[in-house]
C-alpha cells in the first residue's frame, strides 16, 4: 500500500526536519504514529497526502512511484486518500453538509448520490442536528468530527489522521476510534497520528515513533512494553 | 439548475464587481469597431461596384443627332446599365443655375451635350470596354465615370476597416489580459481553498472549470451591456447619418450580417473571458509544486 525508502523531506531551503524514514503500511493494516511536538508527525503525513515533495528519497504508493506521477495522476491518487487535518482546515463558507459532500463533487458523483451518503454520515458522529451549521458556529470537537466525516465519506483505502481525537472527551474519542476500526475491517489502512500515550496504550495496534525527524523504532504494544 | 454550492466563493470576490463593467467598457469599443468594420464593408463593396458612381456622357457643344443617337445607343446596351438618357435643357438649366442664374443667358451659350446614365443595383460595368465601344461608335464622346476618384473612397473605407479591425485586436486583447490578471488574483486570494481542493483530490481541470464558468458569466454580462449601449449608440449615429443625407454614403448601416455579429457579440466576450480564465488556471497551476 505504502513504501518508504531513506525518505527526506525539507521545507524550502530548510533543515531536513525528516531523515532517512524507511517504511511500509500493509494493507488493511491500523497504524499509530507518535512522538514529541515538532518531531515531524504532520509532516509524514503530508508526503503520505502527497501535500509535498520529499527532498530524497522513494515513495510509493498504490504501487505507483508518486514522482513519476503527473498531476492529473496525483489528483487520482489522493481521490483514494482521507485525511484529517490537525488544522481540520473546513471552508467556512459551506455548511457542515456541504463540506462533508466537498470530496464526493469532486470525484464527480451526482447530487442525487450525494445527500442520502452525507446525512448518514453526519448523524453517525454526532451531528445529525448540525446539518447546515456553518464550521465557525461549531464546538472544536464537533469541528473535528466534521473533519473527520470529510475524511471518510469517500470510503478512502487509506486514511491519514493529525491527532484526530485532539480536541474531544475521551468518550467521544473512543466514539471516533471504533469508526476507524469498523473502517478498517472493510479494508481502510489507517495511520493515526497522536501524542496521547494512553490511547495508543488502549488499542492493539502498532506505533512507530518518530523523534526529531527520524523514525526511532516500529513498535507494537507488547515490544513497547 | 441551481448550481451546486462551491468551496470556491468566486462570485464575492471584487472581481466578479469589477469585471463585468470592465468587459462591458472593451465590448462597447468592440461593438462599436465591428459595426465599424460591417458598414465600411457595405460602403465599400457599393461604391466598388460602382452603383453609386455618376457617370455621364459628354459629346462637344453642336454634335450631330447621329452621333448623339450612337452614344446614347452603345450606353444603353452596355451591360449593367440600366439607363442611358440625354440630360434634357431643363435639367441642364437647373444644373447649372447656381453658376449661371435663371434666365436666359444659357440659350446664347455653347453647352455641351451630356447623357447620364444609370447602373443596375448590384452591377459591375466594365467601364473600360464600354468606352473602347464609345469611340467607335462616337469617337468625339468622352466618358466620365469617376472611376479614379472612388477608387480613392474605396482605398480609404479599406484603410478605415483596417484601423477598426486593430481596435478590435486590441480591444480584445486587452480584455483577455483583464481576464488573466483577475483570476491570477482570484487564485492568490483562494490560495488556502485551492490547496485544499488540491488535497482533496481535484485536478487542474476541476479548479479550471470552476474558474471559468465564473468568468464566462461575468463575460456574457459584460458583452451585454457593452453591446446594448453600442447599439443604442448605433441607432443615435444612424440616425444622425440619415438625416444628413450625405449622397456619398449610400445604404450606411450594418445590414443583418452586422446586427447578427453584434448579438453574438456577448457570446463571443463569455467565451472569451471563457477561455482565458480556464487558461490563466491551467498555466499557474501547472507550476505549483
Ligand atoms: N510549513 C512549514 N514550513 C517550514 N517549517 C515547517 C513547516 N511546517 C512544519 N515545519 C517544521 O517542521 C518540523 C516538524 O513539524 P511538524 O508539524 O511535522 O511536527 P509535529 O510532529 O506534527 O508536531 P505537533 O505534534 O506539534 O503537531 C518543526 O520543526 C516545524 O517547525
Ligand atoms: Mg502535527
Amino acid at each position: 500500500m505504502v513504501r518508504f525508502e531513506n525518505v527526506g523531506m525539507r521545507y524550502g531551503l530548510g533543515p531536513e526536519v525528516l531523515r532517512d524514514i524507511s517504511f511500509t503500511l500493509e494493507p488493511g493494516s491500523f497504524q499509530f504514529l507518535t512522538g514529541p511536538s515538532g518531531a515531524g508527525k504532520s509532516s509524514l503525513l503530508r508526503l503520505l497526502f502527497l501535500g509535498y515533495r520529499p527532498s530524497r528519497g522513494l515513495i510509493t504508493m498504490f504501487g505507483e512511484d508518486v514522482a513519476e506521477a503527473d498531476r492529473e495522476q496525483l489528483a487520482l491518487l489522493r481521490q483514494r486518500i482521507g485525511v484529517v487535518f490537525q488544522d481540520f482546515r473546513l471552508v467556512d463558507h459551506l455548511s457542515a453538509r456541504e463540506n462533508v459532500a466537498l470530496p464526493l463533487r469532486i470525484a464527480g458523483v451526482g447530487d442525487e448520490d450525494i445527500l442520502a451518503p452525507v446525512t448518514e454520515l453526519l448523524d453517525w458522529v454526532g451531528l445529525g442536528d448540525k446539518l447546515d451549521a456553518f464550521p465557525q458556529t461549531l464546538s472544536g470537537g464537533e469541528k473535528q468530527r466534521l473533519a473527520i466525516a470529510r475524511a471518510v465519506i469517500r470510503r478512502p483505502r487509506l486514511l491519514l489522521a493529525d491527532e484526530p481525537t485532539g480536541n474531544v472527551d475521551g468518550v467521544n474519542g473512543r466514539r471516533i476510534l471504533r469508526l476507524f476500526e469498523a473502517l478498517n475491517d472493510l479494508g481502510t489502512t489507517i495511520l493515526l497520528a497522536t501524542h496521547d500515550e494512553r490511547l495508543i496504550a488502549r488499542y492493539a495496534h502498532p506505533c512507530m515513533r518518530l523523534v526529531a525527524g527520524q523514525l526511532l523504532e516500529v513498535a507494537t504494544r507488547e515490544a513497547a512494553q | 439548475m441551481r448550481r451546486a454550492p462551491s468551496a470556491l466563493e468566486l462570485r464575492r470576490d471584487g472581481a466578479a464587481r469589477y469585471l463585468p463593467w470592465t468587459i462591458g467598457l472593451k465590448m462597447f469599443f468592440a461593438a462599436l469597431a465591428v459595426a465599424g468594420m460591417v458598414a465600411l464593408e457595405r460602403v465599400a463593396s457599393t461604391w466598388e461596384s460602382g452603383a453609386n458612381a455618376v457617370v455621364t456622357v459628354e459629346l462637344p457643344a453642336g454634335s450631330s443627332a447621329a452621333m448623339i443617337d450612337a452614344a446614347l445607343e452603345t450606353m444603353r446596351r452596355t451591360v449593367g446599365v440600366a439607363s442611358a438618357e440625354l440630360l434634357s435643357e431643363d435639367a441642364m438649366a437647373d444644373l447649372l443655375s447656381p453658376w449661371l442664374g435663371a434666365g436666359d443667358a444659357m440659350q446664347d451659350l455653347p453647352l455641351p451635350v451630356l447623357i447620364d446614365v444609370r447602373i443596375d443595383e448590384g452591377e459591375v460595368v466594365d467601364w473600360a470596354e464600354a468606352e473602347a465601344r464609345l469611340y467607335e461608335a462616337a469617337p468625339e464622346a468622352s466618358l466620365e465615370t469617376g472611376m479614379v476618384w472612388v477608387e480613392r473612397l474605396v482605398d480609404f473605407a479599406r484603410l478605415g476597416q483596417l484601423l477598426a479591425a486593430i481596435v478590435l485586436m486590441v480591444v480584445v486583447a486587452v480584455a483577455a489580459l483583464t481576464v488573466v490578471f483577475a483570476t491570477r488574483s482570484g487564485l492568490a486570494i483562494h490560495r488556502e481553498t485551492v490547496e485544499l481542493l488540491h488535497l482533496l483530490g481535484a485536478s487542474d481541470g476541476y479548479l479550471a472549470r470552476e474558474f471559468q464558468w465564473q468568468a464566462f458569466w461575468l463575460g456574457i454580462r459584460g458583452g451585454v451591456g457593452g453591446v446594448l449601449c453600442a447599439g443604442g449608440a448605433l441607432v443615435v449615429i444612424g440616425f444622425a447619418a440619415g438625416r444628413m443625407e450625405a449622397p456619398l454614403l449610400p445604404n450606411v448601416g450594418l445590414g443583418v450580417v452586422g446586427w447578427l455579429l453584434l448579438i453574438l457579440l456577448p457570446a463571443l466576450s463569455g467565451l472569451l473571458t471563457m477561455a482565458a480564465a480556464r487558461q490563466t488556471v491551467l498555466h499557474d497551476l501547472a507550476r505549483v509544486p
